[in-house]
């Protein structure tokens, strides 16, 4: 979070139920439970959990996109100063268009199949920078270029069907970088990709980042992904917070139980040594255990977890965890050997 | 093309498949061929985990297919217990498919809505024999527990089942009816991260336990030297290179192999690699590149890589390589 440097998207307190009907009662999902967090301009940041942790309604929440079944119950959420939870809906398309860029995971989903490619590209240049004509083909060739996508010529009058996945999704990434956006969310940008098209993919994203400073935010459950791309990460459990730290502490030295498992649960080709799972599944948002939401499945779970939610403990100034381990107090009252 | 001295459970002799692309709208006619598969040798020996890795389009899923029976091989031999495949009368190839079962990716789609876990359980048995209500009932309560399963969900519908307790009620499923050898296409793809291991443990505990060979297809290469102890990498329809695990990652031989290795994502940000960024993406299998069919996205393609398309052959002891060099 650097002290100094100036966050360009700030979260506070930020809370985005949905309400849900399943047939015999009304349901809270708590997708994201008082999240906040702070991305510096410039910066490669992660937010890592399991599917169902409300990584993905954080983004949505963010770019306000949620469905009509969510809504956002409190907190604010702070982009270049400014308020994005008091903008009206012209302001915010604004927003999408030339700000915030997202690149979801399934280039087929967000791409419309009856369009040309360069005609999806030039769309947000049309209506928000009003380019015309030549200049707005120009423009629509440059960013196929800087995707890397070659005869920009001829593939701009493509449809994208007629596309590898590798090239859909970099046909993502020039929508995504049309206007300059400041700061492009990417909800596991890789996973339908194979592997050496993944490296080019993450490749491309790095030497855009060196080109125009954009800053880029990681939604993933990858850990592969966040040690080869970024600097800080945030871990989420259950619709809220549990660690933010460097990615090395994370890597050397995870403090929080859950982010423990995630690394001892991952893959590694180095290291083809035994794994150990995680117990038991992700909790349901509707139901969630009391206390701390992780302590079911936790290896080190005292007395204290099951009855009252930990606080979020500051480690150093710019890495926190949210878990009763670290609470002086209860390491004194529960006898916690070290971790 | 394991170790030496075992039998076989299955082997593949040169197999082939070709799929026709037709054109014309009143008369068809074939305009070419697909190669799916080129020439594939593989031989999988019992109690033993081979892998196979690849990128999508490189022919692997079609060689489970081709294994399962669900696709004629256009060429080549599907050798089992020493007999060819295609000899087998009604009776051999009821046994053979007892004996051969598979997992898919999906589990969403692979378990029928319309069924209870209990009959998707005692679905293959039902077609060789019939089964009492009351043995159906003790054979999924068997089988549940032994995919870690309560043995009460039985009565229940796969909708009310989680992903992971999906594909548990599949690997039951699979083991049901004593088969030994087991095509895993991609277990885990479509699992969260905490479940993908508790899954690979159930699997591997499976195979130790029951004796069974695995054949695992995957794309995702740290996932799959996890748990196998031989590796196949395919490319474009052929086997590029055969070897132990350790060997295969300690000491690729074949360029594209080694490209695969350093395109994987590394543990730790310290873990600072040599990269071999490939150029471009997978031919399209209807336009195989002449000679080596791997030439075009070579860090290392020389001259004689445009004509001469190499044959798998053993390079050093248990490592096989089909490269020019």
């Amino acid at each position: 979070m650097g002290m100094q440097a100036k966050p360009i998207l700030e979260v506070e307190n930020l809370t985005t139920y949905f309400s849900v009907f399943d047939g015999f009662e009304k349901k809270t999902v708590k997708a994201v439970d008082g999240v906040s967090l702070a991305v510096t301009a410039g910066d490669t940041v992660a937010i890592i959990g399991e599917s169902g942790c409300g990584k993905s309604t954080l983004a949505l929440s963010i770019l306000r996109v949620l469905p009509e079944t969510a809504s956002i119950l409190s907190g604010k959420i702070l982009f270049d100063g400014e308020d994005l939870l008091q903008k009206d809906r012209t302001q915010m398309s604004k927003i999408r268009a030339e700000k915030i860029a997202m690149i979801l995971q399934d280039p087929m989903m967000s791409l419309n199949p009856v369009f040309t490619i360069g005609n999806q590209i030039g769309e947000t240049l049309y209506y928000h920078l009003g380019l015309r004509n030549r200049t707005l083909k120009n423009r629509i060739k440059e960013l196929l270029l800087d995707v890397k996508i070659p005869e920009p010529e001829s593939r701009m009058k493509q449809y994208p069907h007629e596309m590898s996945g590798g090239m859909r999704q970099r046909i993502v990434g020039a929508i995504a970088l049309s206007c300059n956006p400041k700061l492009i969310m990417a909800d596991e940008p890789t996973t339908n990709l194979d592997v050496t098209i993944q490296l080019q993919y993450l490749n491309l994203l790095r030497d855009l980042q060196k080109k125009t400073g954009v800053t880029l935010l990681f939604i993933t459950h990858d850990l592969g992904i966040v040690a080869e791309m970024c600097k800080r990460v945030i871990v989420m459990y259950a619709g809220k917070v549990v660690e933010r730290a460097p990615v090395m502490n994370i890597y050397d030295d995870p403090a929080h139980p859950y982010t423990r498992a995630l690394l001892d649960a991952a893959f590694g080709l180095q290291d083809l040594s035994k794994r150990s799972p995680i117990k038991g599944e992700p909790p349901d948002l509707s139901n969630l255990p009391p206390g701390c939401h992780y302590h079911p499945r936790c290896e080190r779970h005292m007395g204290i977890c099951s009855q009252e939610e930990p606080p979020e403990i500051a480690l150093s100034p710019d890495r926190t965890v949210k878990c009763w381990l670290f609470d002086p107090e209860t390491r004194k009252s529960e006898l916690v050997d070290d971790f | 093309m394991t170790s030496e001295e075992k039998i076989p459970a299955i082997e593949l002799q040169q197999i082939k498949k070709y799929f026709p692309v037709k054109k014309g709208i009143i008369r068809d006619r074939v305009v070419g061929y697909v190669k799916a598969l080129d020439g594939v040798d593989l031989k999988l020996s019992a109690n033993e985990v081979v892998g196979l890795v690849g990128e999508s389009g490189s022919g692997k899923s079609t060689l489970a297919r081709i294994i399962l029976l669900l696709e004629h091989p256009t060429e080549g031999q599907l050798v089992f217990e020493g007999k060819d495949v295609i000899t087998f009368n009604r009776s051999d190839l009821k046994r053979y498919r007892q004996k051969i079962q598979a997992v898919f990716q999906d589990p969403y789609s692979s378990l029928s809505p319309r069924l209870k876990v209990k009959e998707i359980i005692a679905e293959p048995s039902l077609v060789t024999g019939k089964l009492s209500r009351k043995e159906i009932d003790d054979m999924a309560s068997e089988y549940l527990q032994m995919a870690g399963l309560h043995a009460g969900i039985r009565n229940v519908y796969p909708h009310e089942l989680s992903g992971g307790q999906r594909q548990r009620v599949a690997i039951g499923r699979a083991i049901s009816t004593q088969a030994t050898v087991i095509i895993l296409d991609e277990p885990t793809s479509a699992l969260d991260v905490s479940v993908r291991l508790q899954i690979v443990e159930l699997l591997m505990r499976l195979q130790q336990e029951l004796g069974l060979s695995y054949l695992l297809i995957g794309h995702d290469l740290a996932m799959v030297a996890y748990m196998s102890t031989y590796i196949a990498v395919m490319y474009l329809g052929k086997i590029v290179e055969l070897t132990r695990t350790q060997e295969l990652i300690k000491n690729p031989l074949h360029p594209y192999t080694r490209a695969l290795i350093s395109a994987s994502l590394p543990s730790h940000p310290n873990e600072k690699k040599e990269r071999i960024a490939l150029a471009g993406e997978i031919a399209n299998p209807f336009d195989i590149p002449s000679g080596c069919r791997f030439h075009p996205r070579c860090p290392e393609a020389k001259e004689e890589c445009y004509h001469i398309d190499p044959i798998l052959k053993p390079f050093l002891e248990n490592h096989w390589v089909a490269c020019n060099f």
